[in-house]
């Protein structure tokens, strides 16, 4: 402790924590300097939000110490953390929409006088703001502000509270490329005056333009903690997931000959509010094909998911569907119900795993039933057999590797990836003849990305047809064998897997025709 | 949360199973404690209060087949409101539903012939009850399922309806349920003594017997049927359901009606049981409203309730014996609403716990209470 240049900002040694009697965290260690930026890197579910809510008081260590400036502490709420001088911005902003900028900020700070004088307050957190170069306008509605500028409310309510040491849970995953730059300059502006910063992430990449030193965990251990100057990114990598992750491109397409398993022709499809969101869109996809669709959000991609899948009606146009057993022929789905499109071989994996894709309030047996708890084995005449259904649990955790959870608990306790592996079993183990996978790996780490298109991958040689939804363009390419851009709900153009150009499908994708680039 | 500075509450992950077993009776004994200092303060001694109580409606057994007679009707309505609030339909309307099943059971009992086998009879009572109630609660059903129209208002509002109707009935007409032997003040016209629920033991009837199956069978259905299946998703998220290809409308009618159905239920239950007739004082005394209280105290579990009705009920029949020993009735209402409100309130310690900071740590206190300052 005396060989130390400065006190720590802060330090934890030996935090266990256990939940439902299985460790999360083993004995894990962990300082911080003031004025550094230090990164948690690892896969989801290796303990880094947990370490993280223990340092912020959220939750109790079973075992441990935490030292904050020199000094022990015991912290029981998160409230006990900001008084300590540790505030953490977690994944899911805690803000009020109906509230201004300065309310948000001054919501719950125990120095507020039993009466604001709200002018006095915008004041302070305009000085407060100013000061830590971070921009916003106090009189704000927090409702009207992009997700970039409420996480800076989030940094600025912290700050406000005078602490020392900021914890940001994963910041970058809900940003554009343009505000985490803006974000990035915030954590350096921070780091100069002194700041201690946690950083959680999985992005080695990013760590990289901004971390000085990282900590490395995996499955509930610290696996090391390194200078960023001294170690690789692969190095990094593989400290991570403890083996080296290689994802392979899409396996070249079988026959190229065969005819297409789906198509879509002249497709309308109208959005919440009336107005047209898809706009006669048509495609082709053939079995062990994957196209995939890029576009920005809102262009269109999740009303086609939802119409694809039955979930919103087609105002016109017709999707057909070739039904195994018939082989030469389409059948017209058009208006065929969710249920109906089920049991003819569609497979949906949709854009809200933990909302839509499973109930997470029931067990891990009962969501992998949830596409076909109607028929035998699971059912007969209407009674559940609940055997059947531990039975379809054991034999899907294995060929999936779903990890975690038990039979009595809800399946919201699983972790990310193994959420997606769930789906991907329950979806995937019908041998769909057409897969729509919306965003199939987004927010996963590393392995579980790996883990989810090797699954997807096998499904070609099966036959399917997928169509993919992504909003990353480089797992688009790397995926794909056609691609089609979508704006404004129309078909912009369609490329070939090898012919891909970022910049082209780039400025499409903004609506700019390939005229117009000249 | 405003506590004493050295304690703090946390939230809990998972309740340990002992905890929640024994959580009621430690939490029905600190409501003992507590419930003394109001009588003591108005001059009773609280422990001959509690032996009168516990006498009164456990002590011998009619008292506490009274209390289990007293605890049918509300077991059925705190089904109804557990069917519904599982699936996140706020029916709060099982106290018309329960006057509705009412008036067609007694309706059904007033019409057949005397003649008429007594356990057709009763079924008739019986299936007429759940028919009505259900129908009865498809008029909120069909708007919430429709055009999502606020089912809490709906059924708050049909309530009203469904108690005026009695009284109209009985008071404002000379209808088919009305005792016209008392022109001057009216009551319900008796159904046939053959057509009552067979007694058990003392005032215990069959409708405990009836309440009971009930609660297990819908335990059973939760578990070992498609329905309560598809029920159980809805009830956990309707983006899964719809994602799934559930009929959410098909599940939110059907749970709504099922509600309805066991509230009725509790109508003719009492109207073949203990009342006897359509009277309207036996009858909209708040049963509906306890059966929420006791849906609340089981935690929303079908089998939870059993105890959890029984429980409503002791405490509700300790009034009349209180009295004898000179405990006014204003404060026996507020002694039975202290302990309700304490043991609800003791659930909080499943998914909290109550922590003490320890005192080394005084640069926390010293930070938190700081005055109002301005960020340097």
């Amino acid at each position: 402790m005396t060989a130390e240049p400065a006190t720590l900002a802060a330090e934890m040694t030996g935090i266990s924590k256990s939940f439902f009697g299985e460790f999360v965290l083993h004995s894990v260690d962990l300082d911080v300097r003031p004025g550094e930026v230090h990164a948690i890197l690892g896969e989801n579910g290796a303990g880094k939000s947990v370490l993280c809510s223990i340092l912020a008081g959220l939750y109790r260590a079973d075992s441990g110490a935490i030292e904050i400036a020199g000094e022990r502490v015991e912290l029981h709420s998160p409230h006990d953390g900001l008084a300590a001088g540790v505030g953490m911005v977690y994944q899911e902003f805690r803000l009020v929409d109906d509230l201004t900028v300065t309310e948000n900020v001054v919501l719950g700070d125990p120095r507020n006088p039993g009466r604001i004088n709200w002018t006095e307050a915008r004041g302070r957190v305009a000085a407060a703001a100013e000061q830590h170069g971070i921009d916003t306008d106090p009189r704000a509605y927090v409702g009207d502000l992009t997700v970039g500028e409420q996480q800076r409310i989030e940094i600025l309510k912290l700050l406000y509270r005078e602490v020392d040491l900021l914890i940001l849970d994963e910041p970058t995953a809900v940003l554009t490329p343009a505000e985490v730059r803006v974000l990035f300059e915030t954590i350096e502006g921070l780091r100069r005056a002194g700041h201690g910063i946690v950083l959680i992430s999985h992005k080695i990449k990013e760590l990289r333009a901004i971390a000085d030193r990282v900590t490395v965990m995996r499955l509930g251990h610290r696996v090391g903690t390194f200078d960023m100057d001294t170690v690789t990114d692969d190095e990094l990598s593989e400290l991570m997931v403890g083996k080296e992750v290689v994802t392979s491109e899409v396996p070249s397409r079988p026959s190229a000959g065969a005819s297409p398993a789906f198509e879509v022709e002249d497709l309308t499809v109208l959005g919440d509010y009336g107005g047209v969101a898809v706009d006669s869109f048509a495609m082709t996809v053939h079995p062990g094909e994957i196209v995939g669709i890029a576009a920005i959000a809102g262009n269109g991609q999740h009303e086609l998911a939802e119409a694809l899948a039955g979930l919103r009606r087609a105002a016109s146009g017709t999707i057909r569907l070739r039904i195994s057993g018939e082989l030469e022929t389409l059948t017209d789905i058009t208006t065929a119900t969710v249920r109906e499109r089920v049991e003819m071989g569609i497979a949906h994996i949709p854009e809200d795993r933990r909302h839509a894709g499973i109930a997470p309030g029931l067990g891990v047996p009962e969501n992998l039933a949830l596409k076909s708890y109607w028929h035998a084995p699971l059912s007969k005449r209407s009674i559940i057999a609940r055997g059947a259904m531990q039975k379809l649990e054991r034999a899907l955790r294995d060929d999936y590797d779903i990890r975690g959870g038990s039979r009595k608990l809800p399946a919201s306790v699983l972790s990310g990836g193994n959420i997606q592996k769930l789906i991907l079993a329950r979806e995937l183990s019908r041998a769909p003849d057409l897969v729509i996978a919306s965003y199939p790996t987004r927010g996963l780490d590393l392995g579980a990305v790996a883990n989810v298109r090797e699954i997807l991958y096998r499904q070609l040689d099966d036959g399917s047809a997928i169509v993919l939804f992504s909003e990353d363009l480089d797992e688009l390419f790397l995926m794909s064998h056609r691609l089609l851009v979508l704006f404004d709900g129309k078909v912009m153009a369609e490329f070939r897997h090898g012919d891909y150009n970022r910049e082209v499908i780039g400025a499409l994708m903004a609506g700019r025709s390939a005229e117009e680039q000249g | 949360m405003i506590l004493p500075s050295n304690l703090a509450v946390e939230k809990k992950v998972a309740p340990s199973l002992w905890f929640s077993a024994s959580l009621p009776i430690l939490s029905v004994l600190a409501s003992l404690v507590l419930a003394a200092v109001p009588l003591l303060l108005v001059g009773e001694s609280p422990l001959e209060v509690y032996r009168v109580m516990a006498k009164a409606s456990a002590g011998s057994v009619a008292a506490l087949t009274d209390t289990l007679t007293e605890a049918t009707p509300i077991l059925l309505t705190g089904l109804a409101a557990v069917i519904a609030f599982r699936a996140k339909v706020w029916n709060i309307g099982a106290e018309g539903q329960l006057l509705v099943g009412a008036i067609a059971a007694a309706g059904v009992g007033l019409v057949l012939p005397e003649g008429t086998s007594p356990l057709i009879a009763i079924i008739g009572m019986m299936l007429s009850g759940v028919v009505a109630g259900a129908v009865f609660a498809s008029l909120a059903a069909v708007p919430l399922a429709t055009w999502n129209a606020n089912e809490i208002v709906m059924t708050l509002m049909l309530n009203f309806i469904a108690l005026s109707f009695v009284n109209y009935l009985i008071w404002g007409s000379s209808s088919l349920w009305r005792d016209d032997g008392f022109a001057a003040f009216p009551r319900g016209k008796l159904i046939p003594e053959v057509f009552r629920l067979p007694e058990l033991t003392g005032r215990l009837n069959a409708g405990f017997v009836i309440a009971v199956l009930a609660a297990v069978v819908f335990a059973w259905f939760m578990r070992f049927t498609t329905w309560g299946y598809e029920y159980s998703v809805v009830g956990d998220s309707r983006t899964t359901a719809r994602y799934a290809g559930i009929g959410e409308r098909r599940i939110v009618i059907s749970t709504f009606l099922l509600s309805g159905a066991a509230a009725g239920l509790a109508g003719a239950v009492l109207i073949s049981g203990t009342v006897g007739g359509l009277e309207p004082r036996s009858l909209a005394v708040g049963i509906g409203f306890s059966g929420i209280l006791a849906a609340g105290l089981g935690r929303m579990s079908p089998l939870g309730l059993i105890p959890a009705a029984a429980f409503v009920s002791a405490l509700a029949s300790t009034g009349p014996d209180l009295q004898r020993i000179g405990v006014a009735p204003p404060i026996t209402i507020a002694l039975q609403g202290l302990i309700l409100v304490v043991v609800a309130a003791g659930q909080f310690f499943l998914e909290y716990r109550v922590v003490i900071i320890s005192k080394d740590v005084p640069e926390l206190q010293g930070k938190e209470g700081a005055p109002s300052t301005t960020p340097s």
